[in-house]
């Protein structure tokens, strides 16, 4: 569990960490879109080079990326196989009578893999340097002026907050539960995969059990300093605009106009 | 079963950007049998040890063997579960060791677990639950609507039921209430001495630590500062503030009194009739003198 | 002197089909004091002190805290900012990703500004010692430290009163020392009032005053000396006397007679001397 790294934020001083999250979220979400641009070598090695570049600039360890990115390589895989084989077109490469591949496939296979490793980089990176909280308060400032036309954005990022704040409690209470019930037996990582999955269900009942009567006593702490929803609240986090999140922009306009001169 | 530790290292999350060493080059053998304590400020790393011993941590080096069983850095031990019918550990905070929807199924979990029938199960329970201080009544309760002291009194129960024969306390009477502790501490005591268990005691009380144990481990920063006898380790009160401890009220009771009386007093004073026999020898002594 | 808190004739219970966990309570906590609550397991301190900033609310009888009553419920926020608790357990009562934003949601909550916020943040987490951990996750600490913040997160609210329900019971006795000694300070110099729920008789032994628990009811309330001269009453109930009054006692039954009861170990040795130059 503890390999995940959807979600999980790594506390850091770099470049990337000290972005505004507004800046992020913007960047991010512009960056799905112009992957999308991309259609030949060079546009997709130019967005390469971005990713390469943000990931470098935010200091994360590579191994630790490379560790969470292993359960969704098998996902990449099957795309680029699934293009590979399907994809009829262009000059035959192989032949093997049942299965044939064509250049086109390749390329095709390469390119939606490389696309679908570029978003997924950029969007943890996102979530990687970001707090969750931080996320949360970008967000709602983003969708501020939506309040006008009457959407709840307040209410949707307090939802959201909360899922946040809620998923490492219980991801925390499933292990704590683990702990207790193999310290008196059961067992979980080990025998055959019946008896595993047997196991498995007595921990779902008490997890919900206790998740709620956790989320209960959280509320109640919550309550008890003062808590009352969004209505006059102020807030530890500070957004700042700054010189380095208009570099940023400028970074990703250039790439912008640079995909857009170079694609075919 | 004899418990030897070498060259324990933990960390947390290892690998990854979180990781956090809590324990570094640790050895001690606690023989079978003995009543060994573990004190040390918070965050010292006494509960990541203690996880050790029944394979709830994996170490990130060194070995752990416990009877015939090892447990070592990046090996996979496969008789967990053998292990851990012989180890009980009564976790730090009860709530997390409470999981069923009812006391008695609770208490059940191990035993049943671990192959013991039912019934005897059930009897098991029955006569524990008492033993903690709670009437029957309370088996058919839930687990979650208790008090702290409550679900601590469940938490014990659960675990003795299993009949450890190395049994693991973490700050098992923090909580409870001045009767509960003397009862508690007496019923871990009695079972250590009827049923020869080894028993690990981690607690901030000094006074506990210094009436059961055969022998404390002072922890500090994740490693071990200090090791003795009760007499020993409390023999000087200064070296224990720095680690951010205390001796004994008995102990600080005699200290008191050498002071203002100018006598020498025996030192390894840890119950309280000793320490009334101790104020009691200076009242007389002043009787005699006149 | 001026009373914070009144509790009239209180009775509750958590479920329609259970019996009731407290019973008529009445109870008064006066501007400025240290009132100790004790009492065995399951006596119903920790639902005392819900009622006491709203989290519960009397079946029963009233609550009234500096005149408002957390019946209505426009004083529930009123109360909630004056009275601040420290839970028993420190694990269920973290709501931040980090101690800063831990220690920051109170202050959140009251709409204070960003630069006043930090200001109260390092000063609190100055007191309860976690200065260096501001940027730590919070199941990352261990039991004492998490203890420490949740703490650091009330004081930094500045409630007139903090209800610590047994807020040391995690801490080593250094930490226990030094969170009960800035409670202690802030007491003394800003006039806190502070109702410690314990089973630390030594600590009880040093309030201002004591209250009973036992099964729902208060039984008794007093000065610490009034209330442990019931010995015998208190280790009926589950209870017992701190360690000097437990050797005075064992003295006096030797045929010892003290002038009058000691609390402290340095009381008890004083009245040894006297003793001693007596016979
Ligand atoms: N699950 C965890 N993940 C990461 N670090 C942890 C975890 N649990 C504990 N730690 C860290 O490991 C160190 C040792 O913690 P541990 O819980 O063993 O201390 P302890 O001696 O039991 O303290 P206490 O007396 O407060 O219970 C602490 O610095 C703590 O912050
Ligand atoms: N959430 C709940 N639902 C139902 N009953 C409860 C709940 N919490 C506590 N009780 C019951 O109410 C009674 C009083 O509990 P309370 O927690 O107030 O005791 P306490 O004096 O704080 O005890 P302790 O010293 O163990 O903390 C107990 O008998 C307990 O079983
Ligand atoms: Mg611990
Ligand atoms: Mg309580």
């Amino acid at each position: 569990m503890q390999n995940i790294i959807i979600g999980q934020y790594v506390p850091g001083q770099s470049f990337i960490h000290k972005l505004d999250p507004r800046a992020k979220l913007i960047t991010a979400f512009l960056f799905v879109i112009i992957v999308f641009l991309a259609n030949n070598w060079i546009t997709y090695a130019l967005l390469g080079a971005f990713t390469l570049l943000a990931i470098f600039v935010s200091r994360l360890p590579l191994r630790y990326i490379y560790n969470g990115l292993k359960p969704i390589l098998l996902v990449i895989i099957l795309t680029f196989l699934l293009h590979v084989f399907l994809t009829k077109e262009g000059p035959l490469l192989f032949d093997w009578g049942f299965l044939e591949i064509y250049e086109g496939g390749v390329k095709q296979g390469v390119f939606i893999s490389l696309r679908l490793l570029f978003l997924i980089m950029i969007t943890s990176l996102l979530t990687l340097t970001t707090t969750p909280i931080d996320i949360t308060v970008g967000i709602e400032t983003l969708l501020g002026p939506m309040k006008k036309v009457g959407l709840p954005v307040h209410e949707f990022a307090l939802m959201m907050s909360i899922a946040l704040r809620f998923i490492p409690t219980l991801l925390e209470e499933t292990e704590k539960i683990m702990k207790a019930q193999s310290a008196r037996g059961a067992q979980f990582s080990s025998g055959p995969i019946k008896e595993r999955l047997k196991s498995i269900v007595p921990l779902l009942v008490p997890l919900f059990v206790s998740a709620f009567k956790r989320a209960e006593d959280l509320a109640m702490a919550m309550e008890a300093r003062g808590y009352r929803g969004g209505e006059g609240r102020t807030s530890i986090r500070l957004l700042k605009w700054s010189g380095k999140d208009t570099t940023l922009f400028v970074i990703l306009l250039l790439l912008c106009i640079s995909l857009l001169l170079l694609r075919s | 079963m004899d418990i030897t530790i070498k060259g324990l290292e933990h960390s947390y999350s290892k690998g990854t950007p979180f990781e956090r060493k809590a324990l570094s080059n640790i050895n001690l053998s606690i023989p079978s049998g003995t009543f060994q304590t573990i004190i040390g400020h918070t965050g010292s790393g006494k509960s990541t040890l203690i996880q050790h011993l029944n394979g709830l941590l994996k170490p990130t080096q060194g070995s752990i063997q416990i009877g015939d069983f090892k447990i070592q850095a990046g090996v996979k031990e496969k008789r967990l579960k053998a292990l851990r019918k012989h180890v009980g550990i009564v976790f730090q905070y009860p709530e997390h060791q409470l999981f069923e929807e009812t006391i008695e199924k609770d208490i059940l979990f191990g035993p049943l677990n671990f192959g013991v029938p039912e019934e005897e199960a059930k009897k098991r329970a029955a006569r524990l639950i008492q033993q903690v201080g709670l009437d029957e009544s309370y088996l058919s309760r839930s687990p979650f609507d208790l008090s702290g002291g409550q679900m601590r009194r469940v938490a014990i129960a659960g675990v003795l039921a299993m009949k450890p024969s190395i049994l693991i306390l973490d700050e098992p009477t923090a909580g409870l209430d001045p009767r509960g502790r003397r009862e508690i501490m007496d019923l871990f005591y009695r079972l250590h001495e009827e049923e020869g268990l080894t028993t690990i005691l981690v607690t901030h009380s000094m006074e506990d630590a210094a009436r059961f144990s055969d022998d404390i481990l002072i922890m500090e920063k994740g490693g071990i500062a200090l090791q003795g006898g009760p007499e020993t380790i409390f023999s000087n009160p200064e070296a224990l503030k720095k680690l951010s401890l205390d001796v004994p009220e008995t102990v600080q009771f005699i200290h008191r009194l050498e002071e203002r009386f100018t006598k020498n007093l025996p030192h390894s004073v840890f119950t309280l009739e000793a320490a009334v026999d101790a104020a009691l020898s200076i009242l007389q002594k002043g009787e005699e003198n006149s | 002197m001026e009373e914070l808190i009144t509790v009239q004739g209180v009775s509750f219970r958590y479920h329609e089909d259970q019996p009731h966990v407290l019973r008529d309570v009445s109870l008064s906590v006066y501007k400025g004091e240290w009132l100790a609550i004790v009492g065995h397991n399951g006596s119903g301190k920790s639902t005392l002190a819900k009622l006491l900033n709203g989290l519960q609310l009397p079946e029963q009888g009233d609550v009234l805290v500096e005149g408002y009553n957390s019946r209505d419920e426009e004083s529930i926020w009123e109360i909630r900012r004056r009275v601040g608790i420290v839970f028993q357990n420190p694990d269920n009562q973290f709501v931040g990703t980090s101690v800063r934003d831990d220690v920051a949601f109170g202050l959140e909550n009251s709409g204070m500004a960003r630069e006043l916020m930090l200001e109260r943040i390092s000063e609190s987490v100055l007191k309860v010692r976690m200065e260096d951990y501001l940027d730590q996750e919070p199941h990352r600490l261990s039991g004492g430290q998490k203890q420490r913040v949740a703490i650091a997160g009330i004081i930094a609210l500045r409630p007139s009163i903090v209800i610590l329900d047994e807020a040391t019971s995690m801490l080593d006795p250094a930490g226990r020392k030094e969170v009960l000694q800035t409670m202690r300070k802030l007491k003394e110099e800003e006039g806190m009032t502070v109702i410690s729920i314990t089973h630390d008789l030594e600590e009880a032994a040093q309030a201002d005053r004591l209250v009973v628990m036992n099964a729902g009811e208060v039984i008794d309330e007093g000065l610490p000396v009034e209330v442990f001269k019931k010995g015998d009453m208190l280790e009926q109930i589950g209870l017992d006397l701190p360690f000097p009054l437990q050797v005075q006692r064992a003295l006096s039954e030797k045929g010892y007679d003290f002038s009058r009861l000691t609390l402290s170990q340095e009381e008890l040795v004083n009245e040894l001397w006297t003793l001693q130059l007596k016979v």
